[in-house]
Order: structure tokens, then sequence, then C-alpha cells
């Protein structure tokens, strides 16, 4: 399982595809602390020429919308990233190597998965340059820092468990790029619908909608059922596409 | 050693192998021929355990091939039609990837050892997309000896290669068959079968239509149009066993030399030296039957 999960990750940086990525990824997370700072500031200017007005608090101008943000970029970003995985095995015909090999389809599931998500551990890695100059320059709360970092790795390893299973569908990678991306954007326009009117269309969306269980998370509250829902979801979808590459055999 | 029995395999309505039945012993080189989708590239997939079977069961040594059993499927080196190749890795970090994922020695030593038995000596560094068809079929027929397999699986291990490639290839299968390792060989090139493989299955449409030695009724088809009687006389002095089919035709045995018959024969006036009986003949007859 780990040599599967090493060769992933090291194919990731074998190819453009990695470096683009994570090229991209920064670009844009940079883009957004950016942004973010300079919502920061604004805000300060304002309430420093106010007597009366409060202190701006840091986590809720700058760092929750700042992860907030990565919420959107990841949508892209793990598809790219897990397209790859089953549907470029099997159009070059390396997929014959490993199911040849006898390793089971749990471990080769697990194994593909835990090399994507070495890469996002790696992309998560390369932002901590952000917090960094937080603590320099600012106060900011550490436990919202760690319980952001946290939502965001969860919801990514979610989005990437999605984008597995698409490709564990297909022999093309361009298939499963779009429809990850599709089911995601589904996702992810749920979630925009949690201030909807009727009770138990808001009910079900907080069920099945990732991006409501993320927002606690944001604030720096940390719930046991939420991380229980990423990982509950998590292993469903590993699963599926363990049981997907098991009914290939016999169909 | 490797026991087939009823092996079936459907895709959708269409029965791809029904009801395969046949054994192998131990270092016996098999030839598995057939026309393009008659069931030889399903048969190795079913052996090599990426696919399963609707009905039968093969066993090796006496246990389940079948299964996932990752122990057994370690026993079992297979090479696909095309080789499973990772273009961005080097030749010795993919069979170290190979020979770990079989849980099996990925030494360097043990490495080389393989690289050197496929003529790759030298070439460790070499990344798997840059090397020439001939050199990746070699690295895929690597791949599938590195974990030391006591029964080897090669589809189509000639495929897509110019002339010189394949003579390459054909060297090293000949080098694999003396290894004393069980062999199944499929290929559409019936001279790799014929240099390199003792018996023979045909499968036409999903079925075994022959388990025979390869060439067991070769002969040698000889016209000659002047003095017959003598040319009689040289050939049955030169090849006991020849027989005489009527005036000038002669029917030689398969162990005669058609380079030596068409000399000797030249001077009676050779108007005809062919092989009657060959695999080819026995192939064609029994997979075009009601083709036409």
């Amino acid at each position: 399982m780990f040599s599967i999960a090493l060769r992933e990750l090291r194919a990731y940086f074998a190819t453009p595809l990695g470096w683009i990525s994570l090229a991209a990824w920064l670009l844009v997370t940079g883009f957004f602390f950016g942004w973010s700072m300079d919502l920061y500031s604004t805000v300060s200017l304002q309430t420093a020429s106010n007597p009366f007005g409060d202190p701006v608090d840091l986590e809720a101008y700058l760092v929750t919308p700042f992860f907030g943000n990565w919420a959107v970029v990841l949508i892209f970003l793990c598809p790219a990233i897990s397209m790859r995985l089953f549907a470029e095995e099997r159009s070059s015909g390396s997929f014959d190597l490993v199911r040849s090999s006898g390793i089971g389809s749990a471990k080769l599931v697990a194994g593909k998965y835990l090399g994507a998500l070495g890469f996002i551990t790696i992309a998560f890695a390369a932002t901590l340059h952000y917090p960094i100059m937080l603590m320099r320059w600012a106060d900011p709360d550490l436990g919202v820092l760690i319980s952001c970092y946290l939502g965001m790795y969860l919801l990514a390893a979610a989005f990437l468990a999605v984008g597995l299973v698409a490709s564990s569908m297909t022999r093309s990678q361009v298939v499963a790029l779009l429809s990850s991306f599709a089911l995601l954007m589904v996702l992810w326009i749920m979630g925009l619908g949690e201030g909807a009117q009727d009770q138990g269309w808001r009910d079900w969306i907080a069920d099945v909608s990732m991006l409501p269980r993320v927002q606690p998370m944001l604030r720096g509250l940390i719930q046991g059922s939420d991380v229980v829902y990423f990982l509950s979801i998590i292993l469903f979808l590993l699963f599926v596409a363990q049981q997907r590459l098991e009914l290939e055999r016999w169909q | 050693m490797l026991h087939v029995e009823g092996l079936t395999r459907r895709f959708g309505r269409l029965v791809a192998v029904d009801s395969l039945d046949f054994e192998l012993q131990e270092g016996e080189v098999v030839g598995l021929l057939g026309l393009n989708g008659a069931g030889k590239s399903t048969t190795m997939k079913l052996l090599a355990g990426i696919l399963a079977p609707h009905e039968g069961s093969a066993t090796l040594d006496g246990q389940s091939l079948l299964g996932s059993n990752s122990s057994l499927r370690n026993r079992v080196g297979y090479l696909p039609e095309r080789p499973p190749l990772y273009p961005e890795m080097r030749v010795l970090e993919y069979l170290a990837f190979a020979s770990r994922i079989r849980g099996a020695d990925a030494s360097r030593t043990h490495l080389l050892g393989v690289l050197e038995q496929v003529g790759l000596q030298g070439m460790e560094r070499r990344i798997l997309g840059q090397l020439s068809k001939g050199y990746q079929q070699r690295v895929g027929i690597a791949q599938a000896l590195v974990h030391n397999p006591k029964l080897l699986i090669l589809d189509e291990p000639s495929s897509g290669l110019d002339p010189a490639q394949r003579l390459e290839i054909r060297t090293l299968l000949k080098g694999l068959s003396k290894s004393g390792r069980t062999l199944i060989l499929s290929t559409h090139l019936l001279e790799d079968v014929e240099a390199s493989c003792e018996r023979v299955l045909i499968l036409h449409k999903g079925s075994l239509v022959a388990d025979e030695p390869v060439n067991p009724e070769r002969k040698l088809d000889v016209r000659v149009s002047r003095d017959t009687p003598s040319a009689e006389q040289v050939l049955l002095e030169l090849f006991p066993g020849t027989e005489v089919v009527s005036e000038g035709r002669f029917l030689l045995p398969g162990t005669a030399d058609p380079a030596e018959v068409s000399t000797r024969m030249a001077p009676y006036g050779l108007l005809r030296l062919a092989e009657a009986g060959s695999l080819q003949e026995r192939f064609l007859s029994l997979t075009l039957r009601g083709e036409a």
C-alpha cells in the first residue's frame, strides 16, 4: 500500500501536473491572502477613525475569509489531482501490473488515496508562510488557525475521495475531471441553500452538504460530529471505489 | 502443476472463454494460438487474476489461482499485450516498484540480475517513456520475471515490434523457454511458437479446438519435373522415411533441411518445396473452418 502511495506522490512531481497545480494553488491562495489583508486594513482604518468603534477582529476579517476562499480553489484543485489516479493507469495499460500483482483492491484504493492526500499535504504545508507572517506581525488566535487548517484539510480529503471515485469509473482523465468537478459544484451550490426558508430542505442540506460542516471550524469551533461526518464520507467513498474495482473483475 | 477446468468467462451475452480444460506440467512451454477475439487474452487475464471467471477453476499446485491470494499470485508473472509501464519512471525504479508491490526481493543486486537476464544491463537509469518499443517490451518481461515466478504468462510479446526487435524478443523467449519455468506464450507469430514451444493450444471462438505437440505431422512436400526414379533414390537415401505420393511428388520427414533438399533436387527440376502438416496449415484448418 505504501509503495503505491509513494509512487503516486512521486508521479505528481515527475510530470508538469504536480508542479503546475502547486504553482496555481500558491498563486491563488496568495491572491486571497492579499485580498483578506486588504479587507482587514480597510475595516481597521474605518474603525480607527471612529472613537467609539470596537477593535477589529483579526479572525473575523482576515483569517476566516482567507480560509473560507480555499474551498473554491479546492473544488478546482482536487479533481485535477485525483483525475489521474485510476483513469491514467487504465488508459496507459499500467493498471495490469498492479491488478496482477495480488495486491487487494482495498489496499490499492487506500494507496492511491494516500498518494493524492500526500500531495495535498505538501500543498497545505507550502501555505504555512501565511500564518507565520500573521504571527510575526499580528496576534492571531492559534486555535482558530489550527481549526481552519483542519477544516480545509478535511474538506480537501473529502473532495479527493469524490475525485477518486470518479477516476475509478472511467479510463478518461477528462471524464474523471469533469464529473468530479460537476459533483463538487453541485455540493457547493447545495451549500448555498443553507439559508433556505423551508426547515425540511434546510435540514436535508445540512445532512448531505459538506460546506456547512466546515463553517464552525472556520470560526475556530471543532465539533466531533463534523470530524466524524468527514471521516465517514471519506471512508464511504473509498469503499465505493473499492467496490467499483472489484466489480470490474466480474463485469 | 497448472490445472484448468471448465473455465468460462462472459462479457454480456458474448462467451469469450467457453469451458476451457487443459493441464500444464512443470517446465512446459506452451503456445496459445487463435484468431483475434478467440479468447487468448481473456484466458491469460483470468490466469493472471485480472478478471474473475464466471465458471470453472484454475489451480496452481492444487491451490486456486482465481482468488486474490497474494502469495499465490506471486508465483505467476504476467506480461500483458501492452507492457504495463509508467513512462515517467526509470528502469530500475520501476522494477523495484514491481517487486515491492509483490512483496519480493527489491535489492539492487537482484534487480540488476533480472535486467541482465533480459539483456538490459547498463540501462537501469534510462527513463521508460524514452526507450524504444523493443526495450520497453524487455522491461515488461523483466517485471514479469522480477519475483521469480513459477508460471510465466506472456501475451503477444512481439506485438508492434519491427523485424529486428522481433528477432531479439524471439532469442529472449528461447532463453526463457530453457529456464525451467512453465511458460504460456500467446502470439500471432507462429515462428515464435515453433521456435520456443513444445505444445500448442489453439482457441477458436472461446473454445479449445486443439491441444497437441507443435508440428506433430510436419513434412516437406517436394515436386520435381525430371528423372523422378533417380530423384526418388537420392531422397530415400538422404532422408529415410520419404514417401512417394505420385510420380515426381514426395513427402519428406519434417526433420529434413529445406536448404539441403533444395540443393539436392535442383538438378531434377525442383517445382515445389513447401511445408505440409505445418503449424500454420493446422492452425488455419482449425480456425478458418466455416469462416468463409
